[in-house]
């Protein structure tokens, strides 16, 4: 039998037995204008409205071929389940958090319904629309955002990035540690819906913070955190973390989806043995304005270097032409 | 195709749903004006569109002397239409709110002296595409009230105005109703506006066709997103 | 005197915020014009932050602190630039680009530029051509910055360039850009008029623009 999109994902997840070829999937979105076209499904609908995000979600597979769905595209729905008043955007402009309801690093009150709360059910009912349509077939996917990214929205970046240059190391580590119940009853949440994976966001970036701070601030954390979690993770932080993938490997999470700044083959030889990797075709300048010849080679230059499972580093500019996406899974059908 | 339509010409009008009444009020009783209408819905898969007008094109193809699209470029849905045997007149517009204010540039006014406006025209309403019934058709039952309310109310955030777009083809009380009420239910103003969306139908179906306000596709050739931009 | 620049320079670098008011009025006790401060020791440290924040010695939250120091060196000193009648060196409308949201850069480059005596007036995030369009007829400054930090973003500058050109306006407004995804590179390629790796570079480009 030939294996599905679903089993290679799952296989590579736990570094199982390898298919005829390597899995392609993005943890996070592959939402794009074409795309939206020829599903009828646009933002700001598609953060609003489980149907939608599914539909959306699938087209990634059904039309492009990505072995994953992901039907989270923004990553605001569980501060909108906070109380944080959140510009969802257009169809060009993702959403943003428009207040910062604890930028006086005060006791976060997290509402007892936060699951309940309509920005946590549309995505939970996606998870479930997904799974009556292409559970075993692709893998489900669910989003969270970590402690520190909700400490980003709950206070203001700037402000919470501050506090750690002050030295304030109390008040961001209390804030950090009150926002974990969001992260974990979340991912719990989603994988109770119909997830397979949960990819857990959380930005401390190596433009941002330096690996000593997330070594001391946040590690500890995200070590509690993958301890809590039912299922298979994938961690993703964007940009050049080459010094704490180390890090990473410690917290946890079964996988980290990586960024074009760490190159794949020193990727794989720094943490390959520990933890599943996933990328990192670049955005910018290969899928958003590469041929796909230029994607067909950084795709193949990562499945050699060993990289687990094939795909864009991050969420994809929203106007990625499709013939690029696609080129990421002819490189993948040509196996290892 | 400047002059307009000659008195012997045979012209097919392939239009949205939506400008129905419109476009059969400006076409009266005109024997040589044939109309078409395509369901409104694709407005949200556009790729899909322009499949549904080439197979009307293929229809009257080579039986009139000229075909005439009651649509914006919509997304791009219209892209890739083939004129066929005959010249193809297109508005130049990008969306099809410019045609019931009246022309686009009534559209380019509007929208920067107001730009948090929603518009409602009798189509619209007579389809059930405002807010409200869109709630209570698509969203409630399938996410429960809580959810669908919400969901709205979040997606048209920056909405502040809901805008009736008077046609003068249909009884407004009703339509007021529906508008007001969607403006109380969003915490927007309402207001109505009477576009000169006459003027805009009647050009529409009898031309003529300046250069300024419609493309005009030669035989064989074919809308492209080019011809709508610069 | 030099003393003071050194030691006034040293707390920016290393973000003594809690005693950069004191050095402050120290120096100028001693007769250190306020010029001299802003010029030779907080644009030179500030200039020393942004290499070291490219060379990954430092992150964003030591920058955001050595920015708070010398915003609080600069708070005693604005009186005093203004007194002494020095005239604005230019002006500068700055932005982040449609679509993005990201004001970090931004801020730490407008603060920089305002201690170097340029009038800056800030547009905001998430700023479309239009806007920017209509900020320059009214405004005329003499430079226009853009700022991006997402990759998805960057085309906007060349849009907002095509733009001005468009109009027929590019003759009138230097463009400088920056942002982490922006380089030397990219700078030339779209036919910006300068690039500034971080907030001290940009007061140099800006500087150099405005002749």
């Amino acid at each position: 039998m030939k294996p599905s999109g679903y089993q290679l994902i799952m296989s590579a997840m736990f570094k199982g037995e390898k298919g005829e070829r390597p899995p392609a999937g993005n943890p996070t979105s592959i939402a794009c204008h074409d795309l939206m076209d020829v599903t009828g499904v646009s933002f700001p609908e598609a953060h609003l409205n489980a149907e939608a995000m599914a539909e959306l979600a699938l087209a990634g597979h059904e039309l492009i071929g990505f072995d994953t769905v992901m039907p989270e595209y923004s990553v605001d729905q569980e501060v909108a389940a906070l109380g944080a008043d959140v510009d969802w955007g257009d169809r060009t402009m993702m959403p943003d958090t428009k207040s910062f309801l604890y930028a006086d690093f005060s006791d976060i009150v997290i509402p007892d319904d936060f699951l309940e709360r309509p920005s946590m059910r549309v995505l939970l009912d996606a998870l479930s629309i997904l799974r009556r349509h292409v559970g075993g077939s692709a893998a489900i996917i669910g989003k969270a955002m970590g402690p520190w990214t909700l400490s980003y929205h709950m206070a203001g970046t700037q402000n919470f990035l501050l506090q750690i240059g002050l030295g304030e190391i109390d008040t961001v580590k209390r804030m950090v540690e009150q926002l974990m119940p969001v992260t974990i009853a979340s991912v719990n949440a989603q994988f109770r819906a119909g997830a397979d994976i949960v990819v857990v966001a959380d930005h401390a970036t190596g433009n941002l913070i330096s690996a000593t701070h997330y070594a001391e601030l946040l590690l500890p954390y995200h070590q509690e955190l993958t301890s809590q979690i039912d299922g298979p993770t994938i961690l993703h932080v964007c940009g050049n973390c080459f010094d704490r993938l180390r890090h990473f490997a410690e917290a946890g999470f079964n996988a980290y989806h990586f960024e074009w700044q760490v190159d794949a083959k020193r990727a794989v030889e720094t943490v390959g043995d520990t933890m599943v990797l996933v990328g990192n075709v670049n955005n910018a300048q290969t899928l958003l304005q590469g041929t796909p010849e230029d994607v067909h080679r950084e795709a193949r230059y990562a499945i050699e270097a060993g990289v687990d499972i094939i795909g864009p580093e991050c969420a994809i500019p929203l106007s990625t032409p499709l013939e690029n996406l696609k080129a990421i899974i002819a490189a993948v059908q040509e196996g290892y | 195709m400047a002059e307009g339509v000659r008195p012997d010409m045979q012209i097919a009008v392939i239009a949205c749903e939506i400008m129905k009444a419109e476009i059969e009020a400006a076409k009266g009783g005109d024997a040589r004006i044939r109309t078409f209408y395509v369901d409104q819905g694709l407005h949200r898969t556009p790729s899909l569109m322009a499949g549904r007008i080439q197979e009307i094109v293929a229809r009257v193809d080579g039986i009139v002397d000229c075909v005439v699209l009651g649509y914006g470029l919509c997304s791009n849905g219209i892209v890739g239409v083939g004129a066929g045997l005959q010249e193809m007149i297109v508005p130049r517009c990008h969306d099809c709110i410019g045609f019931f204010l009246g022309s686009p540039q009534a559209y380019l006014d509007d929208f920067h002296s107001r730009p948090g406006s929603y518009y409602l025209t009798p189509g619209w309403i007579a389809e059930r595409k405002d807010p409200l019934s869109i709630i209570e058709d698509e969203y409630v039952p399938r996410y429960g009230r809580e959810t669908a309310e919400w969901a709205k109310k979040e997606e048209l955030k920056h909405y502040t105005h809901i805008v009736l777009v008077d046609t003068g083809v249909a009884d407004l009380a009703p339509m007021r109703e529906i508008g007001r009420r969607n403006a109380a239910f969003f915490g927007m103003s309402y207001l109505e506006i009477q576009g000169r969306s006459r003027e805009f139908f009647s050009r529409l179906v009898h031309g003529p066709y300046p250069e300024g306000e419609f493309i005009t596709i030669p035989p064989g050739g074919e809308i492209t997103q080019a011809l709508f931009i610069g | 005197m030099s003393n003071h620049l050194e030691i006034i320079k040293e707390a920016i670098i290393g973000g003594k915020h809690k005693d950069v008011e004191e050095l402050v009025r120290s120096a100028l006790d001693d007769g250190v014009s306020a010029n001299a401060i802003v010029n030779e020791a907080m644009i030179p440290g500030m200039d020393v932050v942004g290499k070291k924040f490219s060379n990954n010695e430092i992150f964003v939250p030591e920058m955001l602190v050595a920015a708070v120091t010398m915003n609080k060196g600069l708070d005693i000193l604005k009186p005093i630039l203004k007194q002494s009648g020095s005239k604005s060196k230019g002006t500068i409308v700055m932005c982040t680009v449609k679509g993005d949201l990201h004001d970090i850069g931004k801020n730490l480059v407008i603060m920089m530029l305002e201690g170097a005596g340029f009038d800056v007036i800030d547009v905001g995030v998430d700023t479309s051509v239009d806007k920017l369009i209509d900020a320059v007829k009214q405004i005329k400054p003499d430079v226009l910055g853009l700022s991006a930090l997402l990759t998805t973003t960057l085309p906007e500058m060349a849009k907002v360039i095509q733009s001005l050109e468009a109009n027929g306006m590019r003759g009138e407004v230097k463009v400088m850009i920056g942002g982490a995804p922006v380089d030397a590179a990219y700078s030339e390629k779209i036919g910006a008029d300068g690039y500034g790796r971080d907030a001290a570079q940009a007061v140099e480009v800006a500087r150099r623009l405005i002749v």
